[in-house]
């Protein structure tokens, strides 16, 4: 059994490689930026054992049907107002823990080539210590409030990485945007933690989730739609789903790790924390299905038409997450982490080969890639294979986790387990063509002369000093090692699993072992159906056909099938006016013009009128008075002789 | 008219009218050798209330050393016979210290004074002892009938009950001098 | 004869004194006039000590004269004040060649 201070030093050696980065070495070894790295990535190898020894704990533990308890520790005690500070380790912890500091290790491993030579390198690699500390240090909490502190923590690290460009304005602008949409779904979970603080509930989380202090009816419902607004901004979800996509300004390895493997998948990991508290409300969990089911749809019609190769990802990873979100909602809870822990591997592993090939192209615009198969092999190896497991195609791991939540879905009770199906059946559709247009449009065909022909064609010439140009090659060793890693994890990650379940043990392991691992008590787990997973198989073949036929063979031309569908093509690629909307009309429109402008407006007329009247009293009253300071120290002693004559004589006239 | 009284009145208009001269005169010089008048005759008023030692103490300081240090300041500022010269205020200075003066004695004269000549005659016996020994305190072999003489006499009060302002004017004092070195300092 | 007198005449003093420091130009003037009210002050200090009886003062009878300690105190800080007083004077002299109140008007500005 791991010790408590082994779980507080996975999250303390990464703050400590953070601490020492940042203090340390930048200030005074900034010449030598490769130290950070080695730094950031044995800090995070140290976490990674230690997580794996937690899972290893939360194995036995389950296994020996004992809990883990940890002591927790006074943190405030103000008032009533009681706050403990501690760690748990349980299944979904420890398998949070492993995704965490393993695709952390390997993005860091990465970042090694991909960062080579930038300015910032020391920063970077601080930057994401603090953010693998935070992210520990979320999934471990065992207290809401200490939850919230470390969830700010990573939408913090998540700013400052998505902006680490940050003299290039749409870095900047995106940063922002991210920061202030989630804060929008942030502030939800606020007043759901102040609402239990005000109940007089334990802010402890095993005590929320005890169910003592749960309201009962609507407040039941207001209470975990609060926590699911968090978990909407956190995981992108509609309608704040607009900050993910723009996410992408950030280095590549950012978005594999940050916006793709982990702190998006917080919002999962936030619902599935609660879920007792969702499970209370019967209309909560519809929302959250609903919702889940319809971003998975919505953002995979968007990933068709991205010409940015970073931002089908996005979409793609909006789209998953949706999923997971969705599988919440129905109640498949084992089975949205099981999808969460295989998304983390695949879609990581996607965004490292977008990464190597915007190395090798200098671009991320798919329309001037193409023919990358021959020169880089070892991408496009690895990235088909990520993309044949996002599409959920047999035998990868995407498949099984998929297959699991569409069965669930299929099995569930009630109209909302049977749309939620339907919208996620499409979505699997969806996702085969736009994954392999991405696959095409990158890999095959000629060559179409990347960076270089993207800045003449946008009339910018080719600018002396810009930091990308086309060096078409294999990437470094140290980038494509963790995308064979995680390739490996993207075939290997559903078997641990054993979601097959036709033969009790399958390779010790067994049946849906992981499932039932994670789930909760009293929640069932489906056994497999090899017609659902034929189908949805076929549906997905189906969709990487049309999009042979349309991208690779002429049999589809694209103009002729595109004309009837310029004016949809035209709304996704729009992204169904969304920022327009949130930008142009409620940013713009409504805050700026009609809320700042009524602000304005009060200020200036109002607040500085007073702010001139008060100083005009004062100097008016002063210029009164100064009449009366002569400096003649015996006409102030007549004046005192006077007030004290006054006083005496009113004191024996009305005194007694 | 027993001879205290003589005594008073003579004393009384004679401090009067030297308060009058030091405030009114001209000359400066001679305004402050009334000033030792009126401090003499001040000196004269606590002999006639039992305050033996306060009388030594205002002759020593106030005629002494105080007269002394005017005298001095007049020399040192070389104004001394068109000195004292009235300024602007004259008629407020002058009313409101008549009006405060009116009131003043309607106060002395209308309160109901809780006085000693109205109390028993043992009280008055007693604090006739006490008042009688402001210098070295009452007697031993008296204090067995007067209840509180433990502490009587100025010295014992002093550094009994008031040993805290006690210390506190030395610190004055203190700090008086060492202002007044600094004033006058040549830089 | 009795407290009336006293204190009459410490308040004739005392009004004496404050016209003093009122109405005269000369600073030195001004800083005899406020002797003058000590003066008076201490007078009807020591009258009240002579002539009153304070509530619950028969058991501690010592303490009747409370109000001749009070004068030595009035008298320290008569001699605080003179000697602080002559010195301000003193250098007011110096730096100015004048001894009119009127004139030490700096602390209007």
């Amino acid at each position: 059994m791991i010790p408590e201070a082994a779980v507080w030093t996975i999250f303390f050696l990464p703050l400590g490689a953070f601490l020492f980065i940042a203090l340390v070495v930048r200030p005074f070894f900034n010449n030598s930026p490769q130290q950070s790295g080695l730094i950031a990535i044995i800090a995070i190898a140290g976490s990674l054992a230690l997580s794996a020894w937690a899972l290893q704990s939360a194995i036995t533990s389950a296994t020996d049907q004992v809990t883990l308890d940890f002591p927790l520790h006074e943190w405030l005690t103000v008032g009533s107002l009681n706050i403990s500070l501690g760690v748990t380790v349980d299944p979904l912890t420890s398998v949070m823990l492993v995704v965490a500091t393993g695709v952390s290790l390997m993005v860091q491993i990465y970042s090694l080539g991909y960062m080579r030579g930038d300015p910032g390198y020391s920063r970077y690699f601080a930057i994401m210590c603090l953010f693998t500390a935070s992210m520990a240090g979320l999934v471990i909490s065992s207290n809401i409030v200490q939850m919230y502190v470390f969830w700010e923590l990573v939408g913090v690290c998540s700013y400052l990485l998505i902006g680490f460009w940050f003299n290039r304005p749409a870095a900047a602008a995106a940063a922002k945007k991210a920061f202030i949409v989630t804060r929008i779904g942030d502030f939800g979970f606020l007043i759901a933690i102040l609402y239990l603080f005000f109940n007089g509930s334990s802010l402890a989380i095993a005590d929320i989730n005890a169910g003592e202090a749960l309201p009962a009816g609507m407040a039941a419902t207001w209470l975990a739609v609060g926590i699911f607004a968090g978990a909407v901004g956190k995981s992108a979800q509609f309608p704040l789903h607009v900050w993910l996509p723009d996410a992408m300004e950030g280095p590549t390895p950012v978005s594999a790790l940050i916006h793709a493997a982990t702190m998006v998948a917080a919002g999962v990991f936030l619902v599935a924390r609660f879920f007792p508290v969702f499970e209370h409300s019967t209309d909560a969990m519809s929302a959250v299905a609903m919702v889940g089911a319809f971003t998975a749809i919505f953002a995979a019609t968007m990933g068709l038409v991205m010409n940015d190769i970073k931002r089908v990802l996005a979409y793609s990873t909006v789209s998953q997450l949706g999923y997971m979100i969705a599988a919440l909602g129905i109640g498949a809870y084992g089975v949205a982490i099981f999808h969460l822990f295989n998304h983390a591997f695949f879609k990581a592993l996607l965004f490292m080969g977008a990464g190597s090939v915007n190395h090798a192209t200098g671009t991320f615009d798919m329309r001037y890639m193409g023919g990358l198969r021959k020169i880089m092999p070892w991408t496009y190896v690895t990235m088909v294979i990520g993309s044949l497991s996002l599409v959920g195609i047999f035998p990868f791991a995407g498949f099984w986790s998929k297959d699991e939540i569409l069965l669930h879905a299929w099995r569930g009770d009630g109209s909302v387990a049977t749309i939620v199906f339907w919208l996620l059946m499409v979505s699997v559709f969806l996702t085969a063509v736009y994954s392999f247009r991405m696959i095409y449009m990158t890999f095959h065909g000629d060559f179409k002369g990347g960076v270089q022909r993207e800045q003449e064609e946008r009339g910018e010439g080719s600018t002396a000093g810009a930091s990308h140009e086309v060096q078409l090659a294999e990437s470094p060793v140290f980038m494509v090692l963790p995308m064979l890693v995680l390739a490996v994890g993207a075939v290997v990650s559903g078997y641990v699993a054993n979601p097959l379940g036709v033969s009790d043990k399958f390779l010790g392991i067994e049946a849906h072992w992981f499932s039932n691992f994670v789930t909760l008590p009293g929640l069932h787990v489906e056994k497999f159906s090899l017609s659902l997973a034929v189908i949805s198989v076929i549906v997905g073949g189906v969709g990487i056909m049309i999009a042979t036929a349309m991208y690779l063979s002429p049999r589809l031309p694209l103009g002729a099938v595109g004309r009837p569908f310029r004016g949809i093509h035209k709304l996704l690629s729009e992204r169904y006016y969304m920022d327009h909307l949130y930008e142009g009309q409620i940013v713009s429109r409504g805050i700026y013009k009609v809320f700042a402008g009524t602000m304005d407006w009060f200020d200036s007329r109002i607040v500085d009128n007073v702010a001139e009247f008060v100083g005009w009293v004062s100097r008016n009253i002063g210029r009164a008075i100064s009449v009366f300071q002569t400096g003649q120290v015996q006409g102030y002693a007549v004046v005192v002789a006077v007030g004290v004559t006054l006083i005496v004589g009113a004191f024996l006239i009305w005194g007694q | 008219m027993a001879f205290q009284e003589v005594i008073f009145w003579v004393l009384a208009v004679s401090s009067v009218a030297a308060a009058l001269g030091v405030v009114l005169l001209r000359d400066i010089f001679r305004a402050a050798l009334l000033l030792v008048v009126v401090f003499l005759a001040v000196a004269g008023f606590f002999v006639m209330m039992n305050a033996e030692f306060l009388a030594v103490v205002q002759v020593l300081i106030y005629a002494g050393a105080i007269a002394i240090l005017i005298i001095f300041a007049i020399m040192l500022t070389r104004e001394v016979q068109q000195g004292n010269l009235p300024n602007r205020l004259q008629p407020a200075a002058v009313l409101f210290p008549v009006l405060l003066l009116a009131a003043l004695v309607f106060v002395a004269v209308d309160t109901d004074w809780n006085l000693l000549q109205d109390q028993s005659r043992e009280l008055q016996d007693n604090v006739e002892v006490v008042q009688t020994h402001t210098i070295g305190g009452i007697p031993d072999e008296m204090r067995g009938d007067i209840p509180g003489s433990d502490r009587s006499g100025l010295g014992e009060l002093l550094i009994n009950d008031f040993v805290l302002p006690f210390e506190i004017a030395s610190m004055l004092l203190l700090a008086a001098i060492i202002g007044a070195l600094v004033l006058v300092r040549e830089r | 004869m009795g407290l009336e007198h006293f204190l009459v005449l410490s308040a004739i003093l005392f009004c004496i004194g404050l016209y003093g420091a009122l109405a005269r130009r000369n600073v030195i003037t001004v800083l005899m006039s406020i002797e003058l009210m000590f003066n008076a002050v201490n007078i009807a200090l020591v009258a009240f000590a002579k002539y009153v009886v304070p509530v619950g003062v028969e058991e501690q009878l010592g303490r009747m004269l409370t109000g001749q300690v009070f004068a030595i105190f009035v008298i320290t800080v008569a001699a605080a004040e003179i000697a602080l007083g002559l010195g301000i004077v003193i250098a007011l002299y110096r730096n100015r060649e004048t001894v009119d109140v009127s004139e030490a008007s700096i602390m209007r500005r």
